[in-house]
Order: C-alpha cells, then sequence, then structure tokens
C-alpha cells in the first residue's frame, strides 16, 4: 500500500514535468512564430495605414484607421508595369 | 585610363585592380563578418526550429507553414521590412521609447553606426534565410529512424545527450547540404545590404559587383571589373564548397579506419 502511494508520487511527478516541458516546447514554438509574423505583421500596418501615418512617429502597431490608400495608389499606378513585368518574367 | 581596353590579349590587369581597388577590402571583411554572424546563428536557430516541429505539437502544420513563409520572400523586400524597423522614425524606436528605454529616436542606420547596420543586415538574413536551412534539416530529421531515438530514451539520454550522440551525427550530410548552400548564399548577399545601406556607407562583394557593372549614374561601367569580382566570388565559393566536402570525407575514412 506504502509502495503503491510512493509509486503514484513518482508517476505524478514524471507526468507532471512531462506536461511542463511539452509546455515549454509549445512557448518556444509560438515564440519561434512570432518572430517569422511579427516583421510581416508591421509591413502589412505600413501597407494599410492612411499616408499621415506612415510617415507618422511614434509608429502604430495595429492599422487604426485602416486605409487602403496607400494599397489604391500601388495598384493603380503599378498596374500597368505590373502586367508587363509579370508578362516578361514568364518561364517560357 | 582603363587598363587592357581595345587589347585583344590575356591580362590579369582587372584582378590586379579589383585587388587594389579602395572598396575590396572592406568589402570582402563585410561579406566575411557577415557570414561568421549569420551562419551559426542561423544553424541552431534551424535545429530548434526542426526539433520543435518533430516534437508533434498540437497544430504542427501550421506552425510548418508559418517557419516556411520567408522562404517566399524576395530578399530586397525583407531588406525594407527591416528598414521600417530600424529607421529613424521606425518601429523599433517607437516601441523602446514606449517602453522608457530612449528619450528620442535614436538613428541606427547612420555613417557613424556601421556596427548596427551590420545587426540589422543580420536579423535581416537570419529573419529571411533560415527557413530553407530549417526545410533541410527537417527533410535531414525525418530521415532518421525512430528506433535509435527511442532506444536513447530508454537508456535514459537527456535531450543534449541525443542531441550530441543520436541526432547531429545523423543530420550531418543535411546540415553539409545546407552548409555549402548558405555559405555560397551569403557571399552573394546583396539585396538586403542594399535596401538597409544604400550601398553606400557598407558594402559587400556582390554589391561591388553591381556597382562596377551597372551602366547607370551611380556604377562605373565596367563589365571587366564586375566579372573579375563575379569570378572571385565563384571561387570563393568553389573553395569553401571543396573545404566543407573534404571536412566531411575525411572524418568519415577517419570513423571507418
Amino acid at each position: 500500500m506504502n509502495n503503491q502511494r510512493v509509486l503514484d508520487a513518482v508517476q505524478r511527478r514524471a507526468i507532471r514535468q512531462r506536461q511542463l516541458r511539452r509546455a515549454g516546447v509549445y512557448a518556444l514554438a509560438i515564440l519561434i512564430a512570432v518572430w517569422i509574423l511579427l516583421p510581416i505583421w508591421l509591413i502589412g500596418t505600413m501597407a494599410f495605414s492612411t499616408r499621415d501615418d506612415v510617415y507618422g512617429y511614434p509608429k502604430q502597431a495595429a492599422p487604426i484607421p485602416f486605409s487602403t490608400d496607400t494599397m489604391q495608389f500601388f495598384i493603380d499606378n503599378t498596374m500597368r508595369a505590373w502586367h508587363s513585368a509579370l508578362w516578361r518574367s514568364r518561364a517560357w | 585610363v582603363v587598363s587592357g581596353e581595345g587589347k585583344k590579349e590575356w591580362t590579369l590587369d582587372f584582378i590586379d585592380r579589383m585587388i587594389h581597388d579602395f572598396r575590396f577590402k572592406e568589402a570582402l571583411r563585410t561579406t566575411a563578418i557577415l557570414l561568421v554572424a549569420i551562419l551559426p546563428v542561423q544553424f541552431v536557430l534551424a535545429i530548434i526550429m526542426a526539433l520543435v516541429l518533430q516534437a508533434q505539437l498540437r497544430g504542427n502544420t501550421i506552425f510548418l507553414y508559418i517557419y516556411a513563409i520567408p522562404l517566399g520572400i524576395s530578399d530586397l523586400a525583407t531588406g525594407l521590412v527591416w528598414v521600417s524597423i530600424f529607421t529613424q522614425r521606425g518601429f523599433l524606436n517607437t516601441f523602446l521609447q514606449q517602453i522608457g528605454v530612449i528619450d528620442a529616436p535614436y538613428i541606427f542606420l547612420s555613417n557613424e553606426n556601421k556596427h548596427w547596420m551590420i545587426v540589422a543586415i543580420v536579423l535581416a538574413e537570419i529573419w529571411r534565410a533560415t527557413s530553407i536551412v530549417m526545410v533541410i534539416v527537417v527533410s535531414g530529421l525525418q530521415a532518421i529512424p525512430r528506433e535509435y531515438l527511442e532506444a536513447g530514451e530508454l537508456f535514459g539520454a537527456s535531450l543534449w545527450q541525443r542531441l550530441r550522440h543520436i541526432i547531429l551525427p545523423l543530420l550531418k550530410p543535411s546540415l553539409q547540404v545546407a552548409l555549402i548552400l548558405r555559405t555560397i548564399l551569403a557571399f552573394q548577399v546583396f539585396a538586403v545590404v542594399v535596401a538597409i545601406t544604400g550601398g553606400q556607407v557598407l558594402t559587400v562583394l556582390a554589391y561591388e559587383t553591381y556597382r562596377w557593372y551597372d551602366p547607370g549614374d551611380s556604377g562605373f561601367n565596367n563589365p571587366n571589373m564586375a566579372a573579375a569580382y563575379a569570378g572571385f566570388i565563384m571561387l570563393l565559393s568553389l573553395g569553401f564548397a571543396l573545404f566543407y566536402l573534404r571536412m566531411v570525407r575525411s572524418q568519415e575514412e577517419a570513423a571507418r579506419e
């Protein structure tokens, strides 16, 4: 009976250790994902901010107010060049 | 006076001129610094990423997709992303000011702050090009029979011991491929440097090649010199590739004896 209790304690500790390690791996995985995604988020913020916010300081961490002006400008002005560049980049 | 021009004969003039060009040494040094600073971090990070993916977490596929995103991003775009972070009115200054580390925006990317430019280039390159190493390491890890790792675990080997004595030795061929690939790519680093430094403050070998070739206002329009640089980069890449191949082979021979 006593042995059983000791065994349970050992088992519980092993399981807890395993869970802790698992949590650590999850934290690491998420940390790396943030490292990859953060710069993309920031450049996305720049792309969808208003003109003033793009040049402004301090920078904001999210595109509020949301604006498609920059994107619209980009698409309007590059559509023709974009089209021919895509055509020239074809692989045949 | 452009030497060797008009004469149709062999000449080493351009090689000579390249070696004595005042930017040559600096370009070589910066390229070497980047190589030494980037590669070790990149390999450690790539192995960690691959091991995390190997741990069969829930949402494993999502993590794999996220980690692979930089593979599809152009190097110039990466450079611009990191410029937006490091520039005077950028995200890093915003963040540092918000947490109270600095009172006014610090100018990271300036002529006097070459080391910060190096840091920015290193971070951008690590961010961009670790994925390709990770993909190679992941495929190498998947080729390691599960029994080996299970046997190690059963005999009570710690994670470090398994890494040191089972995983890394069996990963050697994959690491070798990745090392050759990454070293060659490190000699070609170009667009990230252009985006962050404008090619004026800091220069690398690939940028010098372009500067000599460039027929525009900022270039020298000298294809011969550009060819000399390009040939030099090729020789360096070739030399390193041979060195890596020999290194692994001699280890294998030593193990066989």
